[in-house]
């Protein structure tokens, strides 16, 4: 659950940067024209992938993340020591 | 069991949120909500207020950037007529009258399409969809400036249409679509509603009638693609031509409209994940220049140029999962109130403007 976390907001992060320099470049939409530089094609179709993956990811991480805390907080609290049952 | 539970929320999350959350803002566009409408327009107006030119459009063909440079400012006026904002119809009125965005209909023709109205050639996407603005502004402004332009034009069309065997004009020489045609008759409809007269009505009986005898797949119900200028034989139905059409026709056969909504709903438009998607073909086919891209056969054109059907023709539940999907792949950057798409450019963010404020049929 961490690394699925991190590669997220990693991607997230990635995300928005392109996002941004793509539009201030007015390239974002070369996908469309397709007679573009093959590196711009290349930006643009990364930007699909990583916005594809993080909003259709994104709800599904946080709840598997609160999840996984929410987990390991009651075991936390619900934890004793086997030894400490037995004493008399 | 440490792993089950997040494994389970994680597909339920993926599942259930992804589609709802890029629908969130649909319904205020459906409903016309002023302000949601804004927000497309101020995107759209920092394109058609800078200097845009073919060059802009990187398609590797000259034509089509001519065409998507000029289809910009159409769609444009469109959206701005539709939000009753007459000044920038004008801007993009004014643009698609100046000289290096008519040029590609030019290049094709060899001659100037308003130069040339007198004449019997067809130039219908120029004609058409130049005449569609003008006589947009037209219902917003009644002292309109192009109105004489607008008659001119849609004189010129009528009589062309009224001369025509296959009761379609051409849109290059020998290249005759059904799509420019139901812009041609929606431009004429509008300016007649704009001024007020029936001046053209046999004409648009006419060619409304012929479209629905010949032009529309007897099976699917979709629009014929093109249609060949020789013998009036026409290619594949396809999903880009028939909701684009959609969305003209609204303006001259509500009836008609209806009729290719529903035959798109029933053979191409479905839902993957809460998402609208439409496919371009029934079955297989190629991704083109109309189609756009197509991934696992469902279209980019067709799945935006829907949006105007679910809207026009009162389908709230699925404007809002074709909204999903133009949010998901449109990659929206929101800027204080102004909204652009990235994957948008100058065309997509005026296509998505006009098919989004289309305005609803009153039945």
């Amino acid at each position: 659950v961490k690394a699925l976390a991190l590669g997220w907001a990693l991607s997230a992060v990635a995300y928005v940067v392109l996002a941004h320099a793509l539009d201030h470049a007015r390239l974002g939409f070369v996908l469309l024209a397709g007679g573009a530089p093959p590196w711009a094609i290349a930006c643009a179709a990364l930007l699909v992938l990583l916005r594809l993956f993080v909003v259709l990811a994104g709800p599904g991480v946080v709840l598997a993340a609160a999840g996984w805390l929410a987990q390991k907080m009651w075991l936390k609290f619900t934890y004793r020591p086997a030894s400490s049952s037995l004493k008399p | 069991m440490r792993r089950i539970v997040p494994l389970v929320l994680f597909v339920l999350g993926a599942l259930l949120v992804p589609s709802r959350l890029c629908a969130r803002g649909s319904r205020a566009l459906y409903d016309g909500d002023a302000e949601a409408q804004r927000e497309l327009a101020r995107g759209v107006e920092e394109w058609v207020t800078q200097d845009l030119a073919r060059v802009s459009f990187a398609t590797g063909s000259s034509r089509f950037e001519g065409e998507w440079l000029f289809g910009t400012y159409m769609m444009a006026a469109m959206g701005f007529g539709q939000t009753g904002d007459p000044a920038r119809v004008e801007t993009c009125a004014d643009a698609m009258l100046r000289e290096q965005v008519g040029a590609f209909d030019r290049e094709a023709w060899g001659e100037d399409a308003l130069a040339s109205l007198d004449g019997p050639r067809g130039h219908a996407a120029y004609l058409g969809y130049m005449n569609l603005a003008l006589a947009m502004h037209r219902t917003l402004a009644k002292d309109s400036r192009y109105a004489a332009l607008s008659d001119r034009i849609s004189d010129a069309l009528a009589r062309r249409l009224d001369a025509s065997r296959l009761a379609l004009l051409e849109t290059y020489p020998t290249e005759v679509y059904p799509v420019d045609n139901a812009a041609v008759l929606a431009s004429i409809a509008l300016r007649d509603r704009a001024a007020g007269d029936r001046a053209h009505a046999a004409t648009l009986a006419r060619a409304l009638a012929e479209m629905r005898a010949k032009y529309i797949e007897p099976g699917s119900g979709l629009l014929l693609q093109s249609v060949d200028a020789e013998v009036g034989r026409g290619s594949d139905a396809r999903g880009s031509g028939t909701l684009l059409a959609v969305y003209f026709l609204s303006f001259a056969d509500m009836e008609l409209s209806r009729a290719l909504w529903r035959a798109a709903e029933r053979a191409l438009a479905t839902s993957v994940l809460g998402f609208g998607v439409v496919r371009e073909y029934p079955v297989g086919g190629r991704a083109d220049i109309d189609s756009g891209p197509i991934a696992f056969g469902f279209g980019v054109s067709a799945t935006g140029f829907a949006l105007a059907g679910a809207c026009i023709h009162g389908d709230p539940d699925r404007f809002a999962r074709l909204w999903a999907t133009a949010t998901l792949f449109g990659a929206p950057i929101d800027r204080g109130d102004t909204r652009r798409w990235v994957t948008g450019g100058p065309l997509g963010d005026a296509i998505l403007f006009a098919m989004a404020t289309a305005p609803r049929s009153a039945s």
